[in-house]
């Protein structure tokens, strides 16, 4: 049994935690971009962590279910529905076979994520599911999902034990709907040392503001330059990480992400904490962020204390919920109309965004965006 | 050995920097051809003997980037077990020389410049000369694989002519041809797949770099020797036939180190 792709959205696209040991010739390790919510979306449907599952972006996809399901939608934040019917996210939810599940815009965030109980059936490709469009390695044909498409789940399960244990309250890990910067942190390496003082000083001090330009490839910022010594941001190519800072010749950072090019020619000032880089992919168009530097061994335990949330969301999984899903419903959409009026995008960011309107951005880092 | 030369690439990737020349004008490095055997020779040992918690490599030019696990291996744990691994690095490298005296040169027909490479007369006019002259000085080294990345496949050239040297292009072509062969800054290389890139192209081999149904995917390693041979159009029509029929038999031969 399957599911059908009524409408596949701009790029939705088949992937689990990612592909290792291929970058010695050049593969990208690919994978969810948003890990953390990935990792979430699988343990509320009690799956593996690694468990394929899709990912969309900015608008997501229609999806008919042609047979039993659970699954549970996390990340980017969508008014998705259920046969018309409003469904939550970050809770395991029962599907009918018949029903069509229409995810919607991302109002707050890029990616989404769709886990189904048992995961996406696809064939693994050197040991995963990931979907790397360019290279045409992966998920479904090695492509994006389009219209008609069928994908086979594993199993049909019907229900899981506990259902109404399966959510997570949603926390502030996000920052969505707050006015504001939001900080990110990274590790300063491997070629701080090529920055001139000022450079490195203004990279840490400066507000950088999200270009909207973004994809699994790379992800843009625009603010200040960003000054080398010498003025030359060319060194030989070397290895590329998911989150590595890259500020070419013209000095605005751009950020590698999970389909990046393994290598690149360009200086990098940083790579992302691995804890903060969902923080980055969910920012949108105009959001402001901002960096801050922590050592490599701050960042090993903050993905120390995440691993600690995962294992304690899972153990929740499992514990009884004694409400009645009826009465705990209301309760909870009140509490989101209380805390979680979004705050209108203009008066968030429009005015820092308007100091960089006179720079052309497609002019500005021409040449930069394929250096490898 | 000395202990190694590690720099930071965030919580999950460190890199092991091999003798590279640092340019104290401008601070960058330039590339010591004795470098990428020692990255080549260090990322065999860690094959040899992986340690626990490291996911994967991508060997460059001075640089060995290593991916790990911080929840299995912490960063200086990591650091204290690639020291201890790598101790004997000059003694293998040693061992491998007198072992293998000598190497692999494949033979890559190339058809410089026209539909194949649209950028070699903007090449020529920047490096003042002739196209012809291009294509002789391209043509002439035996250059040496130095590492795959950007895209799968993509086969980075160590050796290139100085005087070809060009710095990369500010108007990057959005669709480069599998096989095309381009220079960006100091280094050549050739296409797998068709990709965006920013690298100057003079011409396109019909070879084909990259296939994930063959065994091995590569059809360059590196450390290997590559000798470029320039063909006619007529001549590439032809070698692409043959490729697709499966008949064309790759030219290579042995060559003292």
């Amino acid at each position: 049994m399957s599911i059908s792709i009524l409408n596949p959205g701009p790029s939705t696209t088949v992937q689990d935690l990612g592909r290792f040991g291929n970058t010695v010739w050049g593969l990208a390790h690919s994978g969810a971009m948003d890990r953390r919510a990935a990792t979430i979306a699988n343990i509320l449907v009690d799956n593996q962590e690694n468990a394929a599952l899709l990912e969309y972006t900015k608008l997501g996809p229609a999806i008919r279910f042609n047979q039993n399901a659970v699954f549970a939608i996390t990340g980017a934040r969508s008014q998705a529905t259920l046969d018309g019917e409003p469904v939550q996210g970050y809770r395991a939810v029962r599907a009918r076979a018949g029903q069509t599940l229409s995810i919607g815009y991302c109002q707050q965030g890029l990616y989404g994520y769709i886990a189904f109980a048992g995961g996406v059936d696809v064939p693994l490709v050197l040991g995963s599911a990931s979907t790397h469009v360019a290279a045409h390695i992966g998920g479904f044909n090695g492509r994006a999902l389009a219209e008609g498409d069928e994908l086979e789940l594993k199993g049909e399960i019907s229900d899981i034990p506990n259902l109404y244990g399966h959510f997570m309250e949603r926390d502030n890990y996000y920052n969505f709907g707050t006015p504001g910067v939001t900080f990110i942190r990274v590790v300063p390496g491997p070629h701080e040392h090529l920055f001139d003082a000022a450079g490195v000083q203004a990279f840490y001090n400066k507000v950088f503001v999200a270009t909207g330009k973004s994809d699994r490839t790379s992800y843009y910022l625009n603010g200040q330059g960003i000054a080398t010594k010498g003025d030359t941001s060319d060194v030989l190519s070397d290895g590329v990480a998911f989150g590595s800072i890259q500020v070419p010749s013209r000095g605005r950072p751009i950020i590698a992400m999970a389909d990046r090019h393994t290598t690149s020619g360009v200086t990098k000032i940083g790579t992302l904490a691995s804890v903060d880089l969902p923080l980055l992919v969910q920012r949108q168009a105009n959001d402001l962020i901002r960096f801050r530097r922590i050592s490599v061994y701050e960042a090993q335990d903050l993905l120390r204390q995440q691993r600690a949330f995962m294992d304690k969301l899972r153990r929740g999984m499992r514990r009884p919920y004694l409400g009645e899903e009826a009465t705990r419903e209301p309760a909870r959409r009140i509490a989101e109309l209380l805390t979680e009026q979004p705050v209108p995008k203009e008066g968030k960011s429009k005015m820092l965004a308007s100091m960089f309107r006179n720079v052309d951005w497609a002019q500005a880092t021409q040449g930069d965006l394929f250096r490898h | 050995m000395t202990e190694l030369d590690i720099s930071i690439v965030g919580d999950s990737a460190l890199n092991i920097v091999f003798g590279s020349t640092l340019d104290p004008a401008n601070g960058s490095r330039t590339y010591d051809p004795d470098a990428a055997r020692h990255v080549r020779c260090a990322l065999e040992l860690l094959e040899r003997q992986p340690i626990q918690g490291t996911i994967g490599a991508t060997p460059a030019y001075c640089a060995l980037t290593i991916y790990y696990d911080p929840l299995t291996i912490g960063y200086d744990e990591l650091v204290l077990q690639l020291n201890d691994r790598l101790a004997n690095l000059e003694s293998y490298i040693a061992a491998q020389n007198a072992e293998h005296p000598s190497r692999t040169v494949v033979k890559v027909p190339v058809c410089y410049g026209g539909e194949y490479g649209r950028d070699l007369e903007a090449v020529a006019k920047s490096a003042g000369m002739t196209t012809d002259e291009v294509i002789k000085r391209h043509s002439a080294p035996i250059y040496e694989v130095g590492m795959h990345g950007f895209y799968p496949g993509f086969t980075y050239l160590t050796g290139l002519d100085h005087k070809l040297d060009i710095p990369r292009s500010f108007e990057p072509h959005d669709s480069v041809p599998a096989g095309s062969v381009g220079i960006g800054g100091k280094q050549t290389g050739i296409y797998s797949l068709t990709s965006p890139g920013d690298w100057h192209v003079i011409g396109r081999t019909p070879l084909q770099l990259f296939d994930i149904e063959r065994k091995p995917a590569l059809l360059l390693q590196i450390g290997q020797g590559v000798e470029i041979e320039p063909i006619s159009a007529a001549e590439f029509e032809n070698i692409s036939q043959l490729i697709a029929e499966g008949t064309y038999e790759l030219q290579s031969y042995e060559q003292e180190a």
